[in-house]
């Protein structure tokens, strides 16, 4: 089965993001787009990228070279998140759907990073539900993501499984101490959003509650928790590594983070070396 | 069952009538030998016991052993080992405890080795509490991560950003303090409640104050406000206290008594918006103010304002500011759902949570219900106890934080509560008080089920009942007179020193005033003096709030000199605050803080208008739009304050100095040698090649009644008169409030409360005996006034000396060198803080300078009780009392604080019997004699104090200690003074001689705690040096042959800290003086 998937880049200046390219191993430069595009293969036939209203010029060069079924969906106005996914209603068509974000990288510990796609697509088809990734992360970066809280369920493979009781957008360190229970971390580490998401149409529905009712969309945070409530929603515990494109240094992480992952790991950690002495 | 295992099972039983049993009643149904036994199964026990409680329980029960049984019953004589002193004094309480218990198992039990073992097991129980309030304060689910933040890359919080925009926005904060309708007994200690949650409840009411005839109406009293600034610091300011500062390093903020705005830094911590994990990063502020609001240059402000609130009022402000403070930070950084608007049930809960943590941070803390204000109106208050899943499961029976129930509108109606406005007259009393000692003594007599506070406590816990279900009912005459019945029931039964002679006049001037009318007594917080409430028939309100206020200030007149006050009372206007704490965003034009911060703050930016950023004079700009009216006040600000003020103080501080005839060229010889460390505290100490030796063996007999007859005979030919030292300012009694101990109504006997004069001169009244009461220039005109109609001579002191400040190398020596009780962790560290910033104040104010920024009685010292027989000669009233009494030979002279001290006849019979010139009595030694003792020094046995001593090993290898009561054959004893009776009459000779004798007795410096008042209560204690001759030294003349008679601890003890009362009425100390007192009246 294959599954519509969305990519948020909504927020302005976000072509930029998708624009960076990449060094892989291979010496081929590949833009981050063609990346997340690349991730999808196999299980997705049509993506949807949601990008800022009057920005379909900007973007277009960028989907060129992906062999995918890309579709442009403007956001009218910047209205959060949740507003931008809920664009995407159409597209969806009431089908369960990938989601991933626009300004992160995605690298598997062991293989290629489209085998993190397939891990969770194979998990929703055993558990029929919501699938959300998510990483252990310190609670110092808890301002960056969305977290999850609740009991491990089982493990499938290498990948552990939680089932979601409560998803909390950004806590404070304060809040997800006291909502957000999962066993198995380490003290102040919480399981925050991995980035890529296989959403039930319940959360498109919830968002269409709201904006049938004239409301503020909610976050995907705001809906996976509503999710929770209504169904189950099991968050795995992915074999990789996110890289925020967006933040500082993301995108040298990111590129330093796949070269180490590669071939040329030895000629990387002594260039980094030479540098760090000079 | 054996007895023994009989008393584990009161700490181990799951059934709680054998876990209510009292200790005492245990004790009473045992021996010597069971005592001992059960001591040394208890220490066992504790050593394996898993629960936390069973631990504490079975040390409170070693204590009370050791101190109350086994102390006063063994006959051994072995002195306390010096390294368990040393133990004790580090705060390691379990080496201590192996060390005395090797010296029992060595040479059997003592009163010494008990008074040590008590201390030490004491010590262990506090501080395994105080462990456990930390850990289930560290562990509660919210504040773990404030522990694990080390570095600020860790940093985890972000400012709201509705908080960035331009002008900043100003969060403003503000909450009501609570006012404890029922009283809880104490129930609220978080130990007590910890240990018996089901006894822990109270009822209390969140209010708005102001002070009755300021002529504004009742408001939140405290407030807190918060904002972004722009310059990269932490910029603190308490409007009220009048303190500010701009934090650039992360180590400031730990730093708590460096200024007065340790409040705030606690709050800033424990709100974790500096988490507790960075102290000790040495990391500048920049990095962490980064991460919080994003971007470089910025910072915040923290304000804090207590609205004419004076301390001390029992309605938990500081608390409630602290709360406020912390509600504050924590919605400025998200860590509360809601920016604006009351807090939620669990927004409230977390800021108590943290709250209590805060107080921990500043060395405070008293009980859960303290951070009421929070919470809105009127709310039933009750412990939880521990269940699975609670960090306290399994270590005690209750968890930390307690439920709080609303009692809406539909528990309580609204007629009601309007009643209870109408009714209640809300009063801070003036006094100054530490409730510290009361905690203390409440927690151990609970933890001891001591039968008469166990029953006490079960009475107060059916008035409690009974109170909220009156309250329900909306009847408030009924209310009255359950908070009356508590008061004098059971909270004076638990504590008797709850109550005091203040609070008894306050009660009876209302009962005299308004008859049926009054309807109760409503005492508030730890001990009443402070805050309290008076309830009134309604109908009589405006009279009441009238004549309260007129009570108040006539009783205060009436007993200045005696009791501590720090303000003039104060009657305030009250009304239910329905919202707890709650906070508005002040956007625009309205971005501003309080009128009272501009006129604390603009001044110094006005003052230099370049150093000022835009938006400061933007903001500046907008205050003075938004206020015009306080631009004279403003205006006011920029100019120097009068100094008339300052001169008026000087003036008066040289008249007393005059009127007791001051000797200023003494005092610069005294200032020079300070100055030039040729005196000091180092300087005390006798030459190093001094011999000091113990007493030997049977070198000093034991009380008898040998010479009885003799004794008797002296008395009833008139032989002797009693002097009784009262010209001291009873600095430990009352920390430094400077007021007359002598005088200080101390502890009720019967019906009323007795001060130490009263009790001397009950004995010697009814035995008439002559008796002086001598007297200083602190002391003199009260006493004379107290001593108008009474059988008492009052002996005018004629030695004044003015205070110093002392030299670093004193304060270094008395803090670093000489050894010092450790306290724990936090306190100590608040205390190292504090003393560095005294170190600070002696460096900028001039190292032996005068001390003259004080209230003029605060500045001047008596100059020890050498002095105090010597004024008997130059004030002439020896002269006068031989003269109408030539039959007099004898005088008994001692301390007015050994209340055991009498014109015993055994003793006087012995004096005349051994023909010295001076007998001294002393007592055994025990943990707390500290100060000296009977020594052989070089070979005389002779007095010597502890000032001299060249460490404090030796002084606890004294086996005796001074109890500072002296029998003086009065003709020898002029003769050392180169005088005759006859010499008396003459002024000249008589200053000649004792100027010649003064000259024989060291002068010893010495550094004293004084207290200086300021605002609205607030207190600040000074170190301060003052040289002093004492009496004990006239045992070293050559001529002065001396006797030492070793006396009973109750007759020979002196009660020199409050805290001493405790143990002074369980020990039997108290009764024997009520005996004395019953059958003193009965003689006359």
């Amino acid at each position: 089965m294959k599954f519509p998937a969305v990519i948020t880049a909504g927020a302005p200046g976000q072509q930029h993001i998708l624009q960076q390219t990449l060094v892989t191993h291979e010496n081929r430069r590949t833009s981050i787009f063609e990346f997340l595009a690349g991730m999808l293969e196999g299980v997705s036939d049509r993506i949807a990228l949601i990008i800022p209203a009057g920005a379909r010029d900007l973007f277009t060069p960028l989907i060129r070279p992906v062999s995918s079924d890309v579709t442009l969906i403007e956001q009218p106005e910047p209205r959060g998140y949740g507003h931008a996914l809920y664009q995407a209603r159409e597209f969806t068509a009431g089908q369960p759907f990938l989601h991933m974000v626009g300004d992160h990288f995605y690298l598997a510990n062991e293989g290629p990073s489209s085998a993190l796609v397939q891990t969770l697509v194979e998990i929703h088809e055993r558990h029929k539900c919501s699938v959300t990734a998510v990483q252990p992360t310190r609670e110092s970066l808890l301002p960056y993501f969305g977290a999850i809280g609740g009991p491990a369920i089982a493990t499938d493979g290498p990948v552990k499984l939680y089932q979601v009781d409560t998803v909390l957008e950004k806590p404070t360190p304060t809040q997800a101490e006291c909502e957000l229970y999962s066993p198995g971390l380490r003290r102040g580490h919480y399981l925050c959003f991995f980035g890529i998401h296989l959403l039930s149409p319940a959360v498109m529905d919830f968002f269409d509650e709201h904006a049938q009712r004239g409301g503020r969309i909610p976050s995907l945070s705001e809906a996976l928790q509503a999710a929770a409530q209504r169904e189950r929603v099991i968050a795995a515990l992915l074999p990789g590594q996110r890289f925020d494109i967006g933040s500082k240094y993301g995108l040298l992480q990111a590129q330093l983070a796949l070269g180490l992952n590669g071939p040329d790991r030895a000629e990387i950690l002594s260039l980094l070396l030479e540098q760090a002495v000079r | 069952m054996s007895a023994v295992s009989e008393l584990i099972e009161r700490i181990t039983s799951s059934d709680d009538t054998v876990r209510h049993q009292p200790f005492d009643a245990w004790t009473a149904a045992t021996d010597f030998d069971t005592w001992v036994e059960a001591a040394t199964a208890l220490d066992r026990f504790r050593r394996g016991a898993g629960s936390l409680y069973e631990r504490v329980r079975a040390l409170a029960f070693l204590t009370a052993l050791h101190r109350f049984h086994i102390g006063m019953r063994a006959g051994g004589t072995s002195l306390i080992p010096y390294r368990a002193v040393e133990h004790i004094r580090g705060r390691r309480f379990e080496a201590a405890i192996e060390a005395l218990l090797a010296a029992q198992q060595e040479h059997g039990p003592s009163p010494a080795l008990s008074s040590a073992l008590a201390v030490a097991y004491r010590g262990l129980a506090f501080h395994t509490l105080a462990g456990q309030v930390r850990r289930s304060v560290r562990d509660f689910p919210g504040n773990q991560w404030m522990f694990r933040a080390g570095h600020e890359d860790d940093y985890p919080l972000r400012i709201h950003p509705a908080l960035i925009a331009d002008p900043f926005p100003v969060l403003h904060e503000v909450t009501p303090v609570r006012m404890d309708l029922s009283h809880s007994a104490w129930s609220d200690i978080f130990f007590l409640a910890m240990d018996y949650p089901e006894g822990a409840r109270v009822c209390n009411i969140s209010v708005d104050l102001a002070i009755r005839g300021s002529g504004q109406a009742p408001r939140p009293p405290v407030e807190a406000f918060l904002r972004i600034i722009d310059e990269p610091v932490i910029r603190l300011v308490s409007v009220d206290l009048e303190a500010r500062a701009s934090i650039t390093m992360l180590e400031e903020i730990f730093d708590f008594a460096r200024d007065y705005l340790g409040l705030l830094k606690a709050a800033l911590i424990a709100s974790g918006l500096i988490p507790a994990g960075l102290e000790g990063s040495g990391r500048p502020l920049t990095g962490i103010l980064r991460r919080l609001t994003g971007r470089d240059g910025l910072g915040i402000e923290l304000v804090s304002q207590v609205n004419d609130i004076p301390k001390g009022s029992r309605l938990a402000v500081s608390t409630n500011l602290l709360a406020c403070l912390i509600a504050a930070c924590m919605r400025a950084t998200r860590q509360l759902p809601s920016l604006e608007g009351v807090l939620t049930e669990s927004g409230r809960r977390w800021v108590a949570a943290r709250a209590i943590y805060g107080e921990w941070l500043g060395g405070s803390g008293g009980g859960w219900q303290d951070s009421g204000g929070l919470w809105p109106g009127i709310k039933v208050i009750h412990a939880e106890s521990a269940a699975p899943g609670s960090p306290e499961f399994g270590i005690s029976r209750g968890c930390l934080l307690p439920r709080h129930q609303l009692l809406g509108a539909d528990q309580v109606p609204a007629q009601a509560r309007r009643d209870l406005e109408r009714s209640l007259v809300l009063v801070h009393g003036g006094m100054s008080q530490d409730v510290g000692p009361i905690l203390e003594m409440c927690t151990e007599r609970y933890l001891l089920r001591g039968s008469s506070e166990w029953t006490a406590r079960q009475e107060a816990i059916r008035l409690f009942d009974e109170l909220v279900a009156k309250l329900r009912l909306g009847e408030i005459r009924a209310v009255g007179a359950l908070t009356s019945a508590n008061f004098h029931g059971p909270i004076r039964a638990i504590i008797p020193w709850a109550g005091n002679a203040y609070t008894d006049s306050l009660i009876q001037a209302c009962q005299e005033r308004f008859g049926e009318q009054f309807w109760g007594f409503w005492m508030l917080g730890g001990m009443s003096g402070g805050g309290m409430g008076f309830l009134f028939d309604p109908a009589i309100r405006e009279q009441a709030l009238d004549g309260m206020a007129r009570i108040l200030s006539s009783t205060k007149q009436r007993m200045e000199n005696f009791v501590p006050f720090a303000i003039e009372p104060v009657v305030y206007d009250f009304a239910v605050n329905e919202d707890g704490s709650r906070a508005e965003l002040h956007a625009g034009d309205a971005a501003l803080l309080s009128p009272s911060y501009y006129l604390l703050c603009a001044p110094e930016g006005l003052r230099d208008a370049r150093g000022l950023t835009p938006a400061r004079r933007r903001e500046l700009a907008r205050f003075t739009g938004a206020y015009p009216s306080y631009a004279g006040a403003l205006i006011d600000r920029l100019t120097p304050r009068d100094a008339a003020a300052v001169a008026d103080s000087s003036g008066e501080l040289r008249d007393l100095l005059v009127r007791h005839g001051f000797d200023p060229a003494e005092h610069e010889r005294i200032r020079a040698d300070y100055r030039a460390g040729r005196i000091g505290l180092a300087r005390n100490q006798l030459p190093p090649a001094t011999s000091i030796e113990d007493v030997r063996a049977k070198e000093v007999p034991a009380y008898s009644t040998r010479h009885e007859a003799s004794g008797r005979r002296s008395l009833s030919g008139g032989q002797l008169a009693v002097v009784s030292l009262a010209g001291g300012a009873g600095s430990r009694w009352t920390t430094g409030a400077g007021v007359v101990k002598a005088l200080n109504p101390f502890h009720r006997f019967g019906d009323r409360f007795r001060n130490f004069i009263e009790i001397h001169l009950a004995r010697t009244s009814a035995a008439r005996i002559p008796h002086v009461v001598t007297t200083s220039y602190l002391t003199h005109d009260a006493v004379a006034r107290f001593a108008e109609g009474k059988e008492l001579h009052v002996s005018e002191g004629r030695s004044i000396g003015l205070r110093l400040i002392p030299t670093v190398a004193d304060l270094r020596y008395l803090w670093e060198v000489l050894p010092q009780q450790q306290l724990d962790e936090q306190k100590q560290k608040v205390r190292d803080s504090g003393r560095a910033s005294l170190i600070k104040w002696v460096e900028q104010a001039g190292e032996a300078g005068d001390y003259t920024d004080n209230l003029p009685r605060q500045c001047l010292h008596p100059v020890g009780h050498w002095y105090e027989v010597p004024n008997l000669l130059r004030n002439g009233l020896l002269h006068r009392l031989l003269t109408a009494q030539p039959e007099i030979d004898y005088l008994l002279v001692h301390n007015i604080d050994t209340l055991g001290a009498s014109p015993d006849p055994a003793v006087l019979g012995a004096h005349i019997a051994s023909g010295a010139v001076m007998t001294v009595e002393v007592i055994r030694r025990q943990y707390d004699d500290h100060g000296g003792g009977l020594a052989r020094v070089n070979g005389r046995l002779r007095l010597v104090e502890g000032l001299c001593l060249p460490n404090e090993e030796i002084e606890f290898g004294l086996s005796f200690y001074n109890a500072a009561t002296y029998w003086i054959s009065i003709d020898p004893m002029l003769a050392v003074f180169g005088l005759r009776r006859a010499d008396l009459g003459n002024p000249d000779l008589v200053q000649a001689a004792v100027r010649r004798t003064s000259r024989r007795i060291p002068s010893y410096m010495t550094i004293k705690d004084v207290k200086k008042r300021w605002g609205r209560g607030q207190e600040d204690i000074f170190p301060v040096a003052q040289f002093e001759r004492l009496w004990g030294d006239m045992t070293a003349i050559e001529e002065v042959s001396c006797q030492y008679i070793e006396v009973s601890r109750q007759r020979g003890q002196q009660l020199k800290d409050v805290a001493q009362l405790d143990a002074w009425v369980r020990d039997g100390s108290a009764q024997a003086v009520a005996l004395c007192l019953a059958e003193s009246v009965s003689r006359c």
